[in-house]
């Protein structure tokens, strides 16, 4: 099988839904001749042409709003915020409109958009181009909320997403945009709501999400070679979660270290943690459960800080050590 | 006031006594007179009451240790309660292991390096364990008070527990029992077994289950979701109950020859025949001569006709009722359907009885003799035609020849289809049957 890069992943996604859709279109900040800020739709402006590709001042209310209206009228939009973080100026538009508009019209429209957005540090691009911020679009209901960990999964979870009927937050961390993985020739899809197990052990259960799976997979080879068996859930898609996955992997291990980029105080591993509480699971627990996430601060400039405070393979692997 | 517990001095020439183990744990209630500990003098292992009521205050002595008679090893008292200084004049061991050393068991947790004792580290009665070792530890038959402690969590983990499984069994449970207590949340160690060797057995585990559930229906009520057995049984006791026109008509048999000859044959034996054994004996043959009896409904208006004679047996199990089949009852002999009905209802209670095993009766006995019943209508076992209650063998005095003599006398109700059946050839069945029992010898040939 190729190898593509994530970025690559995620172009193939949207240029083979928008040649098999009409009413797929794109929108967003500098994609077209400058090829989007982190490189990712180079070449579909010559492809698809600027009604279909379509340049924005920045104005993330307007632009996220403009896409709320296309959808109800029966377009698929694809939006593009540069940074995950703007997404704090058009709240209104996501958290009031497009996640609303299907239940308060009973059902009499629709809003199938995808807002794709770059997350996560890593980058020095300090606390304001830097966060992660999906825990607060998984408690609206009316969004659904995807964080894909590799080339193979980001493309077919983006499909997915352009072909669902309610408005998908796509995350796309930044440091993912350049990892390679095998992805087929072949269009193929991936459920969204499905958890996948990235590396199957019957020790320790990590259950992380984006750029966090890759490093636990490392702390996973690492221990293996002291004979211990480490099973790395990537949960993918954090709304609507597989809770069942989770609750199986504990089950059988009785050991859970939860992972994340996001700030760990009020983030979503809390609310792993409780499904796993919340389940037989529960009875099979044989040690505390472990939360690993980054510190309760604003990402640092400082590229040595900003270490300090995301979380990486060295304070998984110590989780991980304390309890297995 | 606290009191002593001593080592009894059981015997004039007990001197020692070796203190196998504690039965309680600290901080535990017991009655004045409940075994306390358990302890073996010459090869003899005894278990010894408590000498008052109270708490389990302190253990001086620990398991497997030999301590001369009259020595104080422990005390009981109010909650709480300090326990006297030394007071006798023997050494008096290390302090007493009741009293924790830090108010919560997570600050034992720092002493890393050494494995400490769960009983040593916890307040009164209390162990730490992770959820999945308490359920080990309950699934297993494994006391928590004593094993090591993690000390990463100042919890008992489920490797302590397994640990603890494979080398010792104190706490000795049938495979049943402790399936059952792990489904009931029972944790073994606290119940007493009556099995060999203080084995705990299915029934102790029942006995504790149920004492507990009436303690808690007296205080309240409580709503309990039925179990898949009940609600298969209400179903098809609806079914039975609405569909079928039923009529029960008794018959009353004479079984003072049948009660006689059953003793007689169950001189010397070891697995005795049962008055149901013969009763199913007589039933197959009554139904040879009447085919009529073993119908069922078929699809619109057809009857279906059954060939082979298979007599269902109801069987009472303590979650509810199941009807094991006898097949072909009419071609074995009794020794064979004794057997059967053995085998059967030793593995309906087991819960191991296979699908095929209940299914496929022709028409289904019910013997209620046992627990005193004299009268009761059955309810039809669908897709049987009918059911034949047995009621229990009562003393009545009958006139013969002009004179009282005593005879021994057994109800039986039989509740037909009347769709399928009227009443006369019922009623003829039921007399053949009567026949055969009362002139058992007719049975057996």
């Amino acid at each position: 099988m190729r190898e593509i890069t994530y970025a690559e992943a995620v172009r193939e996604a949207m240029s083979e839904e928008m040649r098999r859709d009409g009413t797929v279109f794109f929108m967003g900040e500098d994609i077209g001749v400058y090829n989007g800020a982190f490189g990712v739709s180079k070449g579909m402006i010559q492809e698809f042409g600027e009604e279909r590709v379509r340049e924005t001042p920045i104005s993330e209310t307007g632009f996220v709003g403009a896409g709320v209206g296309a959808a109800m009228m029966g377009m698929r939009p694809i939006v593009e915020l540069m940074f995950s973080d703007f997404m704090a100026v058009c709240y209104d538009q996501i958290i009031n409109e497009a996640a609303k508009q299907r239940f308060m019209s009973g059902g009499a429209v629709k809003v199938p958009m995808v807002i794709r957005t770059a997350s996560g540090g890593g980058t020095g691009a300090a606390a304001q181009h830097s966060q992660s911020l999906e825990q607060m679009y998984c408690h609206v209901p009316g969004l659904k909320v995807v964080v894909p960990s590799t080339p193979y999964d980001a493309k077919g979870l983006l499909k997915s997403a352009i072909r669902d009927d309610n408005c998908v937050i796509f995350l796309e961390q930044k440091l993912l945009y350049r990892t390679k993985g095998t992805v087929p020739d072949e269009d193929y899809t991936i459920p969204l709501g499905k958890a996948d197990v990235k590396r199957e052990g019957r020790d320790l259960s990590i259950i992380a999400y984006g750029r966090t799976v890759q490093m636990s997979l490392a702390v996973a080879d690492r221990l293996a070679k002291e004979g211990k068996e480490i099973e790395v859930i990537d949960i993918r898609t954090l709304s609507p979660l597989d809770k069942d996955a989770i609750i199986a992997s504990v089950k059988k291990t009785g050991k859970a270290v939860v992972v994340h980029e996001a700030v760990k105080f009020g983030g979503f591993g809390g609310e792993i943690v409780s499904a796993i509480a919340d389940s037989e699971a529960f009875y099979r627990l044989d040690a505390p459960i472990k939360r690993v996430g980054a510190l309760f601060s604003p990402i640092p400039f400082n590229p040595a800080l900003e270490k300090m405070v995301l979380p990486g393979e060295e304070r998984i692997e110590k989780a991980v050590r304390e309890i297995i | 006031m606290a009191t002593e517990v001593i080592m009894p001095k059981n015997g004039m020439s007990m001197e020692e006594g070796k203190l196998i183990r504690w039965l309680k744990e600290i901080g535990e209630h017991v009655d004045k007179g409940e075994p306390l500990i358990e302890i073996e003098t010459d090869k003899v292992t005894m278990e010894e009451p408590a000498a008052a009521e109270g708490y389990l205050l302190a253990k001086l002595a620990s398991e497997g240790e030999t301590i001369p008679v009259l020595e104080t090893i422990g005390w009981i008292g109010a909650k709480g309660e300090r326990i006297p200084a030394a007071k006798t004049d023997g050494p008096q061991a290390a302090p007493p292991q009741a009293v924790p050393q830090q108010a919560a068991p997570r600050q034992a947790a720092p002493v890393a390096g050494t494995s400490q004792a769960a009983a040593a580290a916890a307040p009164l009665g209390y162990v730490p364990a992770t959820p999945y070792a308490k359920f080990l530890a309950a699934e297993k038959g494994v006391s928590l008070a004593g094993l090591p402690l993690d000390p990463r969590f100042g919890a008992v983990t489920a490797a302590a527990v397994l640990d603890a499984a494979k080398t010792a069994a104190p706490f000795a449970a049938t495979p049943l029992a402790a399936k059952i207590a792990a489904a009931e949340g029972a944790a073994l160690s606290e119940i007493k077994g009556s099995g060999h060797a203080g084995k705990v057995t299915r029934d102790d585990v029942l006995a504790r289950a149920s004492s507990r559930a009436s303690e808690a229906a007296l205080k309240e009520d409580a709503v309990i979701q039925m179990s898949g057995m009940r609600k298969t049984i209400m179903r098809n006791m609806i079914q039975a109950h609405t569909q079928i026109p039923a009529v029960t008509q008794e018959v009353r048999a004479d079984v003072t020859e049948l009660v006689a000859l059953r003793a007689k044959a169950n001189e010397g034996r070891e697995d005795k025949f049962t008055l149901t054994d013969f009763i199913v004996k007589a039933v197959a043959k009554a139904l040879r001569r009447h085919p009529e009896i073993m119908v069922s409904l078929g699809e619109g208006d057809a009857v279906i006709q059954h060939a082979r004679i298979n007599i269902g047996v109801a069987v009472a199990l303590d979650e509810g009722l199941i009807v094991p089949v006898v097949k072909d009852a009419d071609m074995l002999p009794l020794e064979e359907i004794s057997a059967a009905i053995r085998d059967l209802a030793g593995r309906a209670r087991e819960g191991k009885l296979l699908p095929d095993e209940y299914a496929g009766s022709v028409l289904t006995v019910t013997n209620m003799g046992m627990f005193g019943v004299t009268s009761f209508t059955p309810i039809i076992n669908m897709p049987n035609a009918a059911i034949l209650g047995v009621c229990a063998v009562e003393d009545e005095l009958c006139l013969a020849g002009g004179n009282v003599t005593a005879r021994k006398k057994m109800t039986m109700p039989m509740t037909f289809d009347h769709r399928l059946m009227d009443g006369a050839p019922a009623a003829k069945f039921q007399g053949t049957v009567k026949r055969f029992l009362e002139n058992p010898v007719s049975i057996l040939v």
